[in-house]
C-alpha cells in the first residue's frame, strides 16, 4: 500500500503557549512493498510522523494518503479499516499490554476488528514462533514477562492482524543482540517474502542502512533527504550535524584509510572485507 | 559500597528463580556494566539495589545497612535509578516540576533546589524544555529528563537500566561522557545495564548474567577475549572484536584485546607499519 505525504505540518497544542511545531512541510512517498527507514535525532519528529500513518494523529495542514484513504477527513469506518491495514508497534510496546494472558492479548485485536477467531487461533503458534516465543507463553500473564518478552508479545499482537503495512517505532530497543537480529530478519522476511510494506523508525544507522531500500532523514521536523543507504554513506560527514552517526564499520574504514593508508574499494564494510584490507596492507609492509 | 550475599529472587507465583545465589561486591566509585540476554535477570538485579525488589533469600547491603522494607527508603537517598522507559517515573506537569519532585521529598531548601534543577537540566542539554510537559517530549528527551531528575538528587550511586536505549548516537555519546565525568570527578558509583558491548567497554568492570547467575565478572577486555563464546549468553561481539579475531587467525597479533577500532588500528600501525 502506497503512502503519500503532501506538504504535511503537524502542530501540538496549537494556539496555546505550549504550541510546538513537530512536522513542517513534509512531502515524500513510501512506495508499496518497500522497506523504508525513518531516521533522525531524538525529537526530530519521527514518532509524530509515524502516528500520521494510521490516523492516530492527523495533519494540521497538508494531506497524508494511505492507499485510498485520505487524511485528514476520513470518516470513522474507513479510519478503523485503515488501522487494521496499517499495524503500528509503539516505542514502548509493553504499554499496549493489558489483558490477563498472552493469548487474550493476542486475540484482542482480531476480536475488535471482527476477524474469524477460529482462523486466528490456528495462526497463534506460527506468530509466536516468528517473534521468538513458544506456545507455553499463551497462558502466562504478560506482566510477569521480561521487558524483551513483553516487546515480542506486543509485536505478535500486531503481526496476527496480518496488516499490509507494518510500522515499527524503535522495535529493537532494549532487546539483546541475538533477539534484535532475529527480529530484523523477521521484518526483512515479511517485506521480501510476504510483500509487506515496512516502515522502521530508528536512530540506529546500522539497522537502517543494512535493511532499508529507502531512508527518510528527518531533521528538526523537516525532511533533510530521501535517499538510499549507499548515497547516505557517501554523505556521511553531514550526518553528525543532524545528530546521527555513520555505522561503526564505516567509521572503522575511514579511520584505517586515514591512519594506515589502506586501499579501499569494496562495496560493503563487513568483517571479511575490512580484515582482508588490513591484512593486505600489513603484508605490503612499512615502506608502502 | 554495595554487597550481595547469596541473593536469590523469585517473583510471587512464579516457579523459577530470576536470580540465584548471587555474590557481588561493588566498591565506591566503580563503573560497573551489567550485560546479558533478555530475561537473564539484569533489571531485577538493578531493582534489588534500591529495594524496588527485595531478595527472596540472601542479603543486600548498601553502605553496611541491610536492605529491608523499612530501610529501603533510606537507601534511595543515595541510589538514583534511571529506567529504560522513563515514562514510568514522570510525576510533574512540567519538566522542571518533575526534576523538583525528588528534591522536595528530600526537603532541599528552595534556593538550592532551583540551582540544582537548572544545573541538572543543563547537564543533559534540556534547559530550553524546562517549562514543557514531560509527556509531550520525544522518547530520547524523556530519558534525558529522567536522568536530570536523578542527577539533581546528587546520589552516590546511579543505576542506569538501559537508559541510553532511546537516545540518538550523538545524545548517547553526550550522556556517556557526562556519566564518565560524574564518575571521575565526583566519584559517583555507576551501575549500567546495557546490551551494547561498545558501551560496556567504557566501564571498569563488566558483570555478565546468564539465567540468573553470574557467567562472567571482570574487565571488559577479558570479556571480549571470549569471542564467539559470547553468543552462548546472547551477546554479540563488537565489529572490532570480530575483525581482530580474523587477524589473529592470520597470525597478525597485537599486544591486547582491542576495545575500540582506533585502538586496533593504532596498534597495527605501531607494531607492523611504523618505520
Amino acid at each position: 500500500m502506497e503512502i503519500v505525504f503532501e506538504d504535511v505540518d503537524y502542530i501540538y497544542q496549537p494556539n496555546t503557549p505550549l504550541e510546538h511545531v513537530a512536522l513542517q512541510g513534509l512531502s515524500f512517498t513510501i512506495p508499496s512493498e518497500f522497506f523504508t527507514a525513518i531516521v533522525g535525532r531524538t525529537g526530530s519528529g519521527k514518532s509524530t510522523l509515524l502516528q500520521q500513518l494510521n490516523g492516530l494523529l492527523q495533519p494540521t495542514s497538508g494531506t497524508v494518503t494511505v492507499g485510498d484513504t485520505r487524511l485528514p477527513g476520513a470518516k470513522s469506518k474507513p479510519l478503523k479499516e485503515l488501522r487494521r491495514r496499517v499495524g503500528l508497534v509503539f516505542q514502548y510496546p509493553e504499554h499496549q499490554l493489558f489483558e490477563e494472558t498472552v493469548k487474550q492479548e493476542l486475540l484482542f485485536g482480531p476480536k475488535n476488528f471482527g476477524l474469524d477467531l477460529g482462523q486466528v487461533e490456528a495462526k497463534l503458534p506460527q506468530v509466536l514462533q516468528d517473534v521468538g516465543l513458544d506456545e507455553s507463553f499463551l497462558e502466562r500473564s504478560p506482566f510477569t514477562l521480561s521487558g524483551g518478552q513483553m516487546k515480542r508479545v506486543a509485536l505478535a499482537s500486531v503481526l496476527i492482524l496480518d496488516s499490509e503495512v507494518l510500522v515499527l517505532d524503535e522495535p529493537t530497543a532494549g532487546l539483546d543482540p541475538v533477539g534484535k537480529k532475529q527480529l530484523l530478519q523477521l521484518f526483512r522476511y515479511l517485506n521480501e517474502e510476504k510483500g509487506k510494506t515496512v516502515v522502521l523508525v530508528t536512530h540506529n544507522m546500522e539497522d537502517a542502512m543494512a535493511n532499508a531500500d529507502q531512508l527518510v532523514v528527518l531533521n528538526d521536523g523537516c525532511i533533510d533527504s530521501v535517499t538510499s543507504p549507499k548515497h547516505l554513506i557517501e554523505k556521511r560527514d553531514q550526518l553528525e550535524a543532524i545528530g546521527l552517526a555513520a555505522p561503526e564499520s564505516i567509521k572503522f574504514v575511514d579511520y584505517m584509510q586515514q591512519t594506515l593508508g589502506v586501499n579501499w574499494n569494496e562495496d560493503e564494510a563487513t568483517v571479511d572485507t575490512v580484515s582482508q584490507a588490513l591484512i593486505k596492507r600489513i603484508k605490503a609492509g612499512a615502506n608502502k | 559500597m554495595i554487597e550481595l550475599e547469596q541473593v536469590s529472587f523469585r517473583y510471587q507465583n512464579e516457579a523459577s528463580h530470576v536470580l540465584e545465589n548471587i555474590n557481588l561486591t561493588i566498591e565506591h566509585g566503580e563503573w560497573v556494566a551489567i550485560v546479558g540476554r533478555n530475561g537473564s535477570g539484569k533489571s531485577t538485579l538493578a531493582k534489588l539495589l534500591n529495594g524496588l525488589c527485595l531478595a527472596t533469600s540472601g542479603v543486600v547491603r548498601v553502605n553496611q545497612t541491610v536492605l529491608t522494607d523499612e530501610s529501603k527508603h533510606q537507601a534511595r537517598h543515595y541510589i538514583g535509578m534511571v529506567f529504560q522507559n522513563p515514562e514510568n517515573q514522570f510525576v510533574g506537569t512540567t519538566v522542571a516540576d518533575d526534576v523538583a519532585f525528588g528534591l522536595e521529598n528530600l526537603a532541599v531548601p528552595r534556593e538550592t533546589m532551583i540551582k540544582r534543577i537548572d544545573q541538572s537540566l543543563e547537564q543533559v542539554d534540556m534547559t530550553i524544555y524546562k517549562d514543557h510537559e514531560p509527556s509531550r517530549l520525544s522518547g530520547g528527551q524523556k530519558q534525558r529528563v529522567a536522568l536530570a531528575s536523578v542527577l539533581a538528587m546528587q546520589p552516590e550511586v546511579i543505576v542506569l537500566d538501559e537508559a541510553t536505549s532511546m537516545l540518538d548516537p550523538i545524545g548517547k555519546k553526550q550522556v556517556l561522557s557526562l556519566i564518565q565525568e560524574l564518575q571521575e570527578q565526583l566519584g559517583v558509583t555507576v551501575i549500567m545495564v546495557t546490551h551494547d558491548l561498545n558501551e560496556a567497554a567504557l566501564a571498569d568492570r563488566v558483570i555478565t548474567l546468564d539465567e540468573g547467575t553470574v557467567w562472567f565478572d571482570g574487565k571488559p577486555r577479558e570479556l571480549l577475549e571470549k569471542g564467539d563464546q559470547l553468543h552462548e549468553v546472547g551477546l554479540e561481539p563488537p565489529f572490532v572484536t570480530k575483525v581482530y579475531q580474523q587477524l589473529t587467525r592470520q597470525s597478525i597479533d597485537i599486544t591486547q584485546e582491542p576495545l575500540h577500532y582506533e585502538e586496533l588500528v593504532d596498534e597495527l600501525w605501531r607494531l607492523y607499519l611504523k618505520t
